[in-house]
């Protein structure tokens, strides 16, 4: 350990740069991006999808392929100088003895194939008796929360969740002691409420050990809340850095205020109150008892149970719902039968019905599903056209007629009618997802069923979908049906909240009064960790207090 | 997934917390499994039996199929009734099964004898020239595959990945031609034709050998090319593994599994390849054997021939599976 001086910066990175490619044709990522990190201190680095921010995690944890492009510029920690990248052994020291580093995705960042020991152990020192290793291993698991620790050592990473998979990855970017932490996305991936321990951990981690902490997100609301200070990333530039608290309320950048905006629409803390003289709707769909059994996979475990449980709901024509729960809550599934997309276990479930087409399945054509997935829910081979044609073909139009019907779809997702002849591989996330929902709205379906419409997308393009969603629902008098596991989208689209828990409806209430004031436990451990907390209360005129 | 979540877990994820099997409780997947492979394989060699019997049956009478023309119909209906020709199907399918059971088949027209013996004989002799050629092409191509992926040099990496390509192309048969000319003609060091000494093995092995290794390889490459791309790898770099343990276990290890696959249905239909390759270095082998068999009518032969052929195929692919289930860490049972 080198003497650092009381408040001087642990980590320094000046004048990074990074190009990937061959050396005749290289493309640069990162511009001369410069910040410091003094020990104890977390400091956040916020961009898009293609911003560079990844790639200089992984610059500076030396983790970089030597092979591919160049890097310059200048990364220290302490007195320790990063090594050039061709010195492997001298890499390989920095690695191991200076920083700790914590991917996105906690389960595939664990090997399959090996236990939690066996992955912990590696990480310690190798001169160490393997016995006092697999004690160090329990300890650390220990350290980071992990539950029965020495039963969870010989646990293969598919049997962690995705929470518990991620303490393993922190105790073992923890194990050889280093100085900085990079979290490269360390909660995407996890639910809201499994975000917030992670956070808390890496918080209480810090603090004690005394750690500089690289956090690295797309979401200003993470970020904000967890940083010290921050900095903005855009197209491999840092456009704006420094105290949290003096960026998120004024912003120098316009594109760091756009980032803010859009995540502060989005805030769930604020919700129009319902006016009280909406007239009753007619039922549209009513569900009965509803309930969804897998059967168990073979070889595995007593029977498992229900997915969806005696779910009862009503929906009216024209409601726009939100049903909010997390993984396995069993709202997808209930999403899937309500479309007559799975078949129920048990239960009633009916339509009111409609005057129109009566195709081969009726449910399916009148209720159309939005997918999470932008990329795998479009055909790779099919134009946009070919993906718009078959819904209206199946609706009855055809020929001459059909080129004008598509330009009118892609207008009304707000799409140049001029990328029909693209293929899903040439547009941008939020254009696919644009086209996802032109293709459900081609139906005419009586509602819309969207799951995670959004989640996979960057802050600005989301807030441009969630409007659009806004936009559809209310000029078409659409129903619509939102699956998501993220409160903080659902005040912009729906009316009404139903919470699900284990299969079941935990609560069912309008917006704003499951956002003000939550009945149940659960919700209200949902509402609490919804980040951005910090932006809400820096722009609300009721501050929050702090938490 | 979540066999092991158990009430602790309910920290992040209370849902998951009932549905969970306490360690205790958590049986062996093994015997099942065995049972299964086992009980099926048995059902393979059961219906590839039926199958030979129902082929036989259906072209009629096998003596006067032999002896058409060259002997009286008294003759002919005498030999039949001798070997048992005359009784109803399902007689001759129960007797037929008894036989396959015991190892008792009729006597071969020519050699005279119970063909079982020969039979298991040959079957040795193929079964060492298909190991051989499966280690031999195993481990070509793993050394070939891992070689395209780690080399910077794209022209041998490049030479490499044609040379498989075209090894891929070439027919056995006419590979095994080629080096017989070769070892023949130009280079004498090893017998092309026969065997009695190991070393004539060594070019027949070769020959079946060229027809693992393009596969493994590339099915190796692409899979180390996959591995390589995955978090867990990079994760493992961050910790500082040192480059051997790093390659063996992260990379390597896990980059294996599709070729184990891979070779469990290789190495049944690598019988059917052996059958050419020894014919041509006249390899006295199962394939050799049932070609004459065939050619010479040998009934019984052929029938002991293709119960052995059925009965090993099934047996390497049940073993195979096993292998491959033994290094699934999904089949892992706690210590």
């Amino acid at each position: 350990m080198d003497l650092i001086l009381e408040d001087g910066p642990l980590l320094r990175v000046e004048n990074l740069s990074v190009s990937f490619g061959r050396p005749d044709a290289l493309t640069p990522i990162v511009h001369g991006v410069s910040f410091d990190i003094r020990a104890g201190e977390c400091f956040g680095l916020v961009g898009e999808t293609g911003s560079g921010k990844s790639v200089t995690g992984l610059s500076i944890a030396g983790l970089r392929s030597p092979h591919s492009g160049i890097q310059t510029g200048r990364v220290s920690i302490g007195s320790r100088q990063l090594p050039e990248a061709r010195d492997t052994a001298a890499m390989r020291a920095w690695r191991r003895d200076e920083v700790g580093v914590i991917f996105q995705s906690p389960t595939t960042a664990l090997n399959p194939r090996l236990s939690v020991r066996e992955q912990l152990i590696e990480a310690l020192p190798r001169a160490t008796p393997r016995g006092e290793r697999t004690r160090q291993a329990r300890e650390l698991l220990d350290r980071v929360g992990v539950p029965r620790a020495t039963e969870r050592l010989d646990a293969f990473p598919r049997e962690l969740s995705g929470g518990l998979a991620q303490r393993v990855m922190i105790a073992m970017a923890l194990a050889r002691g280093p100085r900085v932490l990079i979290a490269d996305e360390p909660t995407t991936a996890l639910d809201v409420r499994v975000q917030r321990h992670i956070l808390d951990l890496i918080d209480e981690l810090r603090q004690d050990l005394g750690l500089a902490v690289l956090l690295i997100s797309h979401d200003i609301g993470v970020v904000g809340d967890r940083a010290d200070r921050l900095g903005v990333l855009r197209s491999g530039h840092l456009v704006e850095s420094g105290d949290t608290a003096r960026i998120l309320t004024a912003p120098a950048d316009p594109y760091t205020r756009a980032l803010i905006e859009a995540n502060r629409v989005e805030g769930a803390h604020t919700a129009a109150a319902p006016t009280g003289n909406e007239p009753p709707r007619e039922p549209l769909l009513e569900v009965r008892d509803l309930t969804k059994r897998f059967r168990r996979a073979p070889r595995r475990g007593p029977v498992p149970p229900a997915a969806v449980d005696s779910v009862s709901l009503s929906i009216g024509r024209g409601e726009s719902v939100a049903i909010v729960g997390e993984s396995g809550s069993g709202k997808t599934t209930l999403a899937r039968m309500i479309t007559g997309l799975t078949a129920p276990t048990s239960g009633a479930l009916s339509l009111a019905p409609q005057l129109g087409i009566a195709p081969a399945n009726p449910r399916i054509a009148r209720a159309q599903y939005v997918f999470q997935d932008q990329f795998s829910s479009l055909d790779p081979r099919w134009s946009v056209a070919a993906q718009l044609s078959e819904p209206l073909k199946n609706r009855g139009i055809s020929g001459d007629a059909l080129p004008g019907e598509i330009g009118r779809l892609l207008g009304e997702v707000a799409l140049d009618p001029a990328l029909a002849t693209r293929y899903p591989a040439q547009l941008s996330g939020g254009q696919r997802q644009r086209v996802g929902i032109a293709r459900a709205l081609a139906s005419e379906p009586d509602f819309l069923v969207a799951d995670e419409p959004v989640s996979a997308l960057d802050a600005l393009v989301r807030a441009e979908v969630v409007a659009l969603l806004d936009r559809l629902r209310r000029e078409r008098h659409m129903t619509l049906v939102l699956i998501t596991h993220d409160l903080s989208i659902v005040s912009a689209l729906s009316e009404r909240v139903v919470v699900m828990r284990d299969g079941r409806i935990v609560e069912d209430a309008p917006t704003h009064t499951v956002l003000t004031s939550p009945t149940h436990p659960y919700t209200r451990e949902l509402l609490e960790a919804i980040p951005g907390t910090r932006i809400a209360a820096l722009n609300s005129p009721h501050p929050l207090p702090e938490r | 997934m979540s066999v092991l979540e158990s009430p602790s877990s309910a920290l992040e994820t209370p849902g998951l917390a009932s549905n969970s099997a306490s360690p205790e409780r958590r049986r062996s997947p093994w015997p099942r499994f065995l049972l299964g492979r086992i009980l099926g394989g048995v059902g393979a060699v059961f219906g590839a039996c039926t199958l030979v019997f129902i082929m036989i049956a259906a072209t009629g009478n096998p003596i006067r199929l032999l002896l058409a023309g060259a002997a009286s119909d008294e003759e002919i209906a005498r030999l039949t009734a001798e070997h048992g020709y005359d009784r109803p199907v399902l007689v001759q399918y129960l007797v037929f099964l008894r036989d396959v059971a015991t190892g008792s088949f009729p006597p071969s027209l020519r050699m005279g004898v119970n063909p079982f013996g020969p039979v298991l004989t040959a079957l040795g002799n193929t079964l060492a020239l298909t190991i051989l050629a499966i280690i031999i092409g195993a481990l070509a191509g793993l050394v070939i595959g891992y070689l395209t992926v780690v080399l910077r040099n794209r022209f041998v990496v490049n030479a490499l990945l044609t040379g498989i390509f075209a090894l891929q192309a070439i027919p056995s048969f006419f590979l095994g031609i080629v080096l017989v000319l070769l070892f023949g003609l130009i280079l004498p060091i090893f017998p092309t034709s026969g065997s009695g000494t190991p070393l004539h093995l060594v070019l027949p092995a070769l020959t079946l050998a060229a027809v693992v290794a393009p596969g493994i390889a590339r099915v190796f490459r692409t899979s180390l090319l996959e591995t390589l791309g995955q978090d867990h790898v990079l994760a493992a770099r961050a910790k500082g593994t040192p480059a051997a343990p790093f390659l063996r276990r992260h990379v390597i290890a896990n980059a294996l599994a599709p070729v184990i696959s891979l070779l469990g249905v290789q190495s049944g239909s690598l019988l059917a390849g052996a059958i050419l390759v020894e014919s041509v270095f006249a390899w006295p082998g199962l394939g050799a054997l049932t070609v004459d068999a065939v050619t010479n009518q040998d009934y019984s032969v052929v029938i002991a021939a293709v119960v052995v052929i059925a009965t090993t195929f099934v047996t390497t692919t049940v073993l195979a599976d096993i292998v491959v289930a033994i290094l699934n860490p999904q089949f892992r049972v706690e210590r």
